[in-house]
C-alpha cells in the first residue's frame, strides 16, 4: 500500500505542476474535484505504519501513516474533497481561476503532505507549500479588502517560518542532528534550549492555529478568500498549526507547568474573546472566523492541559483529535452553507442544516459536538474543575454566537437568478460528515470516553439562548474584522501620513531620528555613499581589530 | 599526462579567448563554433579530473617562475567544487550571452575577455600556493573589467572605474600581504591545517597584521561589507555578465578567497586563536543583514539582484568562520548553491529585459502571463533565496543553521532567520506582481525574439536548466552525487577529519 501513501500528496502535486502546462488542461481540470482522494482512500485501508522512505531527497525524507496522522489525514482528505467538488460547482471560469486552481491543489498537497512527514525537512517543506499557496486562496478575489488581507497574512506566515525555522534548527541540533520527526518530542523534553523551543514552535505554528494573539490574520483572511477556499482555511489548514504541536512538542514525555499555565490561558482568551468579537462583525463570513478562533481556543486550552499533565496525554490526544475532526467537518459545512445561501438565498434545507452543524458547534445533546466536548472533559483530573466551567461557559458562548449567525444566515438576500448547480455534491458530502462523521471517528477511530451527559450539555444552550433572547434583538455594532491588525495597520498608516514634516521636530531625540531618515535617504539615493562610509568604516574596524586583538591577548 | 590536465583547463579558455580576439566580428559561426567547442572541452576536462580527485589522485603541475616562487597548480577537493561550478555554468553562460548579445557590436573582444575571465577563475580555483592564487586574483580583474565596461556608456565607464579601484585595492592589500609572508617563511603552499611551518617564529601581531591585509584583499571581491561598494555600481555590464560575476567569477573568487585563507594558508586553529574568525563571522552577519536591507529599497531588478548577492554570497565567509564541520559543508555548498540560483535570477533579468524591456520590480505586473516559463524560473531562484524546500537555498540554510548550533553559536540562528525573512520581503513583492497582478496594455520595450516561444531559445533553455539545477540540487541533497556530498567529502577529507 505504500504507493497509496505517496500518491495521497503526489495527485494533487502533480497536477498542480502539469495544469502548468497549457495544451493539458481541459484535459486534466476534470481530474481537480478528484484529487483528494487518493488521500481520503489512504486513511481508510493504508495499515497503521506504513512507510515510504526517499533516501535521496532532501536528507532522506520519510512519510509515514501514524494513529494520529490517520484521523488528521481522513477530515483533512474528507473535507478537501467536499471542498473540490464544491469548488468546481463554485467556479465562475473568472479570469485568475487557472491561478487559483494551481494554489488550490499546491494547497491541498502541502496540507497533505504534512500530515504524513515523518521527517523535519518535508514537513517544513509541505507546511511551507500550504503557507504560501493558501496566499493565492486569500487574494483570489483582487478586492482592497482580499489584498490587504492577504498582506497581513503573508506577514504574519512569514513571522510564523522564521520562528518554526529557528525552532526546528534547535529541536534537531539538540537532537544531535536527527530529523526523524519521532525523535524530537524525547529530544526537546531534554534539550538545553527546551523553553526557547517550546516558545517559539507554540508561536511559530500558533500563527496557523490562530492562537491568541496571533490570530489577527485569519478574521481578514478567512473571509476574503471565495467560499471553498474559506472552507478549508477555516477547517483544515487551520488544523495543520495544532497537527504541528501534536508532532513537535514533548507533550507526554515532560510536565512544562510554565508553557502549560500560559498556553491555557490563551487559549481561554482565545475562546472568549472569539466569541465577544465575533458578535460585533456583520459580515457572516467574518462571525464564522471568528467561531474558529474560538474554537481553536479550547483546543489549544487543552493541549495546555496536555503540556502540564504529562501522564494525561494519552487519554487527551484522542479527544483532541476528535474535537478537531469534529470542529473541521462543522466549520466547513457552516461555511459551504453560506455558500448556497448566496447562490439559492436562505431555503429552508440549508437553514436546517447549517442550524444541525450550528447545534453541534454548541455541543448539543447527541450531536458530534457534544461527542468531542464530553470526550475532551473526561480525562481532566479534578485540579482542573474549573476548567469544565469555563469551557462549559464557552458552551453558551458559542451557542450565542451560531444563533447570531443563523440571524444573518436567514436575511441573506434572495439572489435574482437562484442556481446552485454542481454545488449540491460538496455541500451533501461535508453535510453528511458533519453529521456522522465525529461518531463514527468515535465509535471506530478513536479511543475516547463517550459520555453523554444531558444536562451538562443543555445549560450551556440554553443559557447562551437567553443570552442572545437579551442581545441580539437590538442592533449590534459592526467592528472591523481583525481586530489587532486593523489597529497596527491603521496606527503605522497614521505614523507614515504625519512623518515628514517640514520643520525639526522639537526634542533632540525626535531630531536625530530626522537627521538618520535623512542620512538614509541620501544613502539610497547614491552609490557614492557607499563607497565613502566603506572607507571609514573600514578604517574604523582595521583600528578596532587590531586594537582588541591586542587587548584580548594581553589581558 | 594527469599533471597536464590543470594546465590544459586553463589554456583550453585562455586560447580560445586569445584566438576569438582575432576573429572579425562577422565570423559568427567559428566564433560560436570556438566558445562551445572550448567550454564543452573544458567542461569534460574537469570531469575527468573531478573523477580522479573523487578516487583520491593527485595532479600537481609547477613552474618555476623565479627563485623561491612557483607557478603551482595542485587541484583538491576544494577547488574541483568551484572548478566544477565555474566550468558547467561557463558554458550555460556562453549560449546564454550568445543569444543575448545577437547583432551587437564588439562581439570578438566580449568573448575574448569573457573566455580568458574564465580561465582566470579555474586558476584561482586550482591555484596550490598564495603566489599563484594571487597571479590569477589578479587576473580576474583586468579581465573582468573590459566585460563590466563593455556598453561604452558614461555610467558603465563609471560602474568599471569604482570596480577597478576598488578591486585594485583590494588586489595591492592582498599582493602586501603575500611578499610579506613569502619574505618571512618562504613559499606558502596550501596545505590544510595551515600553511606555516612549524616554528615560524612569527609574532600574534605581526600574523594579525597579515592575516587582516590577505583576508582584506579578498574579502573587497567577495562584497564584504564595509567593502562592497563597487558591486551594485558594477551591475551595468550586460546580464550575462552580471549574471558570470555574481554567480560564479569574481564574488565567488572572493569567497573561495576567504576559505584558502582561512583554512589553507593560516590554518583553522590558528585563525581562530587570532580572533580573525570571530571578527569574519561579524562582518559577513552584518554584510547579510545590510545587503538585503538595501535590496529591499531597489526598484530596479538587476540592483535588488546586487544587494542580494552582497547578502547571499556571505554565507559563505559565515559558515568558514564559524568553525565547525557542518557550517563549513553549509558555507561550502552554498558556493554552489547561490551560483544556481543567482545565475537564474540574472538570466531571468536579462530576458525580461531583452524580451519586454523590463528593467524595474514595479513593472513586472503580470510578466508571468507573458513568459511564464521565465518567471517560473524567477520564482525558483527567488523561493531558493529565501531558503525555502526543496530549493537549494534551504539546504544551505539548514547546514549553516545547525552548524552554528553544533559550534555552540547559537546567535547566528537569528542572522538566518532574520536574513530568510527579508529576502521574502524582497523576493515575494515581485513574484506576487508577476503571477498575481494583470499584464498592462503595453510592455516598456517589446520585442518579438521568437514567433513559438515567449522569448529565443538561447535564452530560454540556459534560464531553465540553471533553474532545473538549483531545484534538482536541493531536492536530492541527500544523493551521492550531490554538491552537497561533495562539500561533506571535502571537510571530511581535508579539514575536520
Amino acid at each position: 500500500m505504500n504507493w497509496l501513501l505517496a500518491l495521497a500528496f503526489l495527485t494533487p502535486l502533480t497536477l498542480a505542476i502539469l495544469l502548468s502546462v497549457a495544451e493539458l488542461r481541459t484535459w486534466l481540470r476534470p481530474l481537480i474535484p478528484w484529487s483528494a482522494l487518493p488521500a481520503l482512500l489512504s486513511a481508510l485501508f493504508v495499515p497503521l505504519g506504513t512507510t515510504v522512505a526517499w533516501p535521496g531527497v532532501l536528507f532522506g525524507v520519510e512519510f509515514t501513516l501514524d494513529a494520529t496522522g490517520q484521523v488528521f489525514l481522513l477530515f483533512t482528505a474528507l473535507l478537501w474533497l467536499a471542498a473540490s467538488w464544491f469548488e468546481r460547482g463554485w467556479e465562475k471560469g473568472d479570469r485568475w481561476a487557472h491561478t487559483f486552481e494551481m494554489c488550490w491543489l499546491l494547497a491541498m498537497a502541502g496540507n497533505i503532505g504534512l500530515i504524513l512527514a515523518a521527517d523535519v525537512a518535508s514537513f517544513y517543506l509541505f507546511f511551507a507549500m500550504m503557507t504560501f499557496a493558501a496566499w493565492g486562496l486569500v487574494i483570489h478575489e483582487r478586492s482592497e479588502a482580499a489584498l490587504h488581507a492577504g498582506t497581513v497574512y503573508i506577514v504574519l506566515a512569514i513571522l510564523g517560518e522564521g520562528m518554526l525555522l529557528a525552532g526546528l534548527l534547535l529541536a534537531v541540533a539538540s537532537a544531535g542532528g536527527e530529523v526523524a520527526l519521532a525523535a524530537l518530542p524525547a529530544a526537546i523534553a531534554e534539550a538545553p534550549w527546551q523553553g526557547i523551543i517550546v516558545a517559539l514552535l507554540l508561536g511559530g505554528f500558533g500563527i496557523k492555529a490562530g492562537m491568541l494573539p496571533l490570530h489577527a490574520w485569519l478574521p481578514l483572511a478567512h473571509p476574503a478568500a471565495p467560499v471553498p477556499a474559506s472552507a478549508v482555511l477555516s477547517g483544515v489548514m487551520i488544523k495543520a498549526g495544532l497537527f504541528g504541536w501534536l508532532r513537535f512538542l514533548p507533550l507526554g514525555e515532560v510536565a512544562l507547568p510554565e508553557a502549560s499555565q500560559a498556553v491555557i490561558v490563551l487559549g481561554l482568551a482565545g475562546a472568549f474573546f472569539g466569541v465577544g468579537y465575533g458578535l460585533v462583525q456583520h459580515n457572516i463570513k467574518a462571525v464564522l472566523a471568528y467561531s474558529s478562533v474560538s474554537q481553536m481556543g479550547v483546543m489549544v486550552t487543552i493541549l495546555g492541559v496536555g503540556l502540564g499533565q504529562p501522564a494525561l496525554w494519552p487519554l487527551l490526544l484522542p479527544a483532541l483529535s476528535l474535537y478537531a475532526l469534529h470542529h473541521a467537518f462543522t466549520k466547513g459545512l457552516l461555511f459551504l452553507s453560506v455558500g448556497m445561501a448566496m447562490r439559492l438565498g436562505p431555503t429552508r434545507l440549508i437553514l436546517i442544516a447549517s442550524a444541525l452543524a450550528a447545534l453541534s458547534l454548541a455541543g448539543a445533546p447527541l450531536a458530534g459536538g457534544a461527542l468531542a466536548k464530553g470526550a475532551i472533559k473526561a480525562p481532566l483530573p479534578e485540579d482542573y474543575g474549573y476548567l469544565t466551567w469555563l469551557l462549559a461557559l464557552g458552551a453558551a458562548g458559542t451557542t450565542l454566537l451560531m444563533l447570531r449567525f443563523m440571524q444573518l444566515l436567514r436575511a441573506k438576500p434572495l439572489p435574482t437568478t437562484p442556481q446552485a448547480e454542481g454545488l449540491w455534491g460538496g455541500w451533501g458530502l461535508a453535510l453528511l460528515a458533519c453529521l456522522f462523521g465525529p461518531w463514527l471517528a468515535a465509535l471506530w477511530l478513536l479511543e475516547v470516553t463517550i459520555s453523554i451527559k444531558l444536562w451538562a450539555a443543555l445549560w450551556p444552550l440554553l443559557l447562551g439562548a437567553a443570552l442572545a433572547w437579551l442581545l441580539l434583538r437590538r442592533a449590534l455594532p459592526n467592528w472591523p474584522a481583525g481586530d489587532i491588525a486593523e489597529s497596527c495597520s491603521k496606527g503605522l498608516k497614521h505614523l507614515h501620513q504625519h512623518s515628514p514634516r517640514p520643520e525639526l521636530p522639537q526634542h533632540w531625540w525626535q531630531q536625530l531620528g530626522h537627521r538618520l531618515q535623512q542620512l538614509h535617504r541620501r544613502a539610497t539615493a547614491q552609490d557614492m555613499m557607499d563607497s565613502l562610509s566603506g572607507l571609514a568604516l573600514l578604517l574604523v574596524a582595521l583600528m578596532l581589530y587590531l586594537g582588541l586583538g591586542g587587548w584580548w591577548n594581553g589581558g | 599526462m594527469g599533471d597536464w590536465l590543470p594546465l590544459l583547463v586553463i589554456l583550453v579558455s585562455a586560447l580560445a579567448g586569445l584566438a576569438i580576439f582575432t576573429l572579425r566580428q562577422q565570423q559568427h559561426g567559428l566564433r560560436i563554433g570556438l566558445n562551445l567547442g572550448a567550454a564543452v572541452l573544458k567542461l569534460s576536462l574537469v570531469g575527468v579530473l573531478l573523477a580522479g580527485v573523487y578516487q583520491g589522485k593527485e595532479y600537481s603541475f609547477s613552474l618555476p617562475l623565479m627563485e623561491g616562487a612557483e607557478l603551482l597548480l595542485r587541484p583538491d577537493p576544494l577547488a574541483l567544487l568551484f572548478l566544477t561550478l565555474s566550468a558547467l555554468l561557463w558554458l550555460v553562460t556562453t549560449i546564454y550571452a550568445i543569444g543575448y548579445l545577437e547583432g551587437s557590436p564588439h562581439r570578438s573582444r566580449f568573448f575574448g575577455f569573457f573566455s580568458l575571465c574564465v580561465s582566470a577563475t579555474a586558476g584561482i580555483a586550482m591555484a596550490g600556493n598564495l603566489l599563484t592564487f594571487l597571479i590569477f586574483f589578479e587576473l580576474l580583474t583586468l579581465t573582468t573589467w573590459p566585460l563590466v565596461i563593455h556598453r561604452g556608456t558614461r555610467k558603465a565607464l563609471h560602474g568599471g572605474a569604482i570596480y577597478l579601484a576598488y578591486t585594485l585595492c583590494g588586489g595591492a592589500l592582498l599582493f602586501i600581504g603575500t611578499v610579506w609572508l613569502y619574505t618571512l617563511v618562504g613559499p606558502v603552499v596550501f596545505t590544510a591545517g595551515g600553511a606555516l611551518p612549524e616554528g615560524h617564529g612569527l609574532s600574534e601581531h605581526t600574523l594579525r597584521w597579515i592575516a587582516f591585509l590577505l583576508l582584506a584583499g579578498v574579502g573587497v571581491k567577495a562584497a564584504l561589507v564595509p567593502l562592497h561598494g563597487w558591486l551594485p555600481t558594477a551591475m551595468v555590464a550586460p546580464a550575462p555578465v552580471s549574471a558570470l560575476l555574481h554567480a560564479v567569477a569574481v564574488v565567488k573568487a572572493g569567497a573561495f578567497g576567504v576559505v584558502r585563507i582561512l583554512y589553507d594558508v593560516l590554518g583553522i586553529a590558528l585563525a581562530q586563536a587570532l580572533g580573525v574568525t570571530t571578527v569574519l563571522a561579524v562582518l559577513a552577519a552584518l554584510t547579510i543583514l545590510w545587503g538585503s536591507l538595501r535590496a529591499l529599497a531597489q526598484d530596479d531588478i538587476k540592483r535588488r539582484l546586487a544587494f542580494s548577492t552582497i547578502s547571499q554570497v556571505s554565507y559563505i565567509t559565515l559558515g568558514a568562520a564559524m568553525v565547525g564541520p557542518i557550517a563549513l559543508v553549509g558555507g561550502l555548498v552554498h558556493l554552489v548553491h547561490q551560483g544556481l540560483m543567482k545565475i537564474t535570477l540574472f538570466f531571468c533579468a536579462g530576458n525580461l529585459a531583452e524580451t519586454l524591456g523590463v528593467h524595474k520590480v514595479s513593472e513586472l505586473n503580470g510578466a508571468g502571463k507573458r513568459m511564464p516559463l521565465t518567471m517560473l524560473a524567477f520564482t525558483l531562484g527567488a523561493l531558493g533565496m529565501i531558503g525555502l524546500p526543496p530549493l537549494a537555498g534551504f539546504i544551505s540554510k539548514w547546514y549553516l543553521g545547525i552548524g552554528a548550533l553544533e559550534a555552540g553559536q547559537w546567535w547566528w540562528i537569528g542572522v538566518l532567520v532574520l536574513s530568510s525573512a527579508l529576502n521574502a520581503a524582497y523576493f515575494l513583492p515581485a513574484i506576487y506582481r508577476a503571477w498575481f497582478r494583470p499584464p498592462p496594455e503595453t510592455w516598456p520595450e517589446e520585442r518579438s525574439l521568437s514567433a513559438r516561444h515567449e522569448t529565443s531559445l538561447m535564452l530560454l533553455l540556459p534560464t531553465l536548466f540553471v533553474a532545473g539545477a538549483s531545484l534538482i540540487t536541493g531536492l536530492f541533497a541527500a544523493s551521492p552525487n550531490s554538491p552537497l556530498a561533495w562539500a561533506e567529502l571535502i571537510v571530511r577529507r581535508e579539514y575536520f577529519p
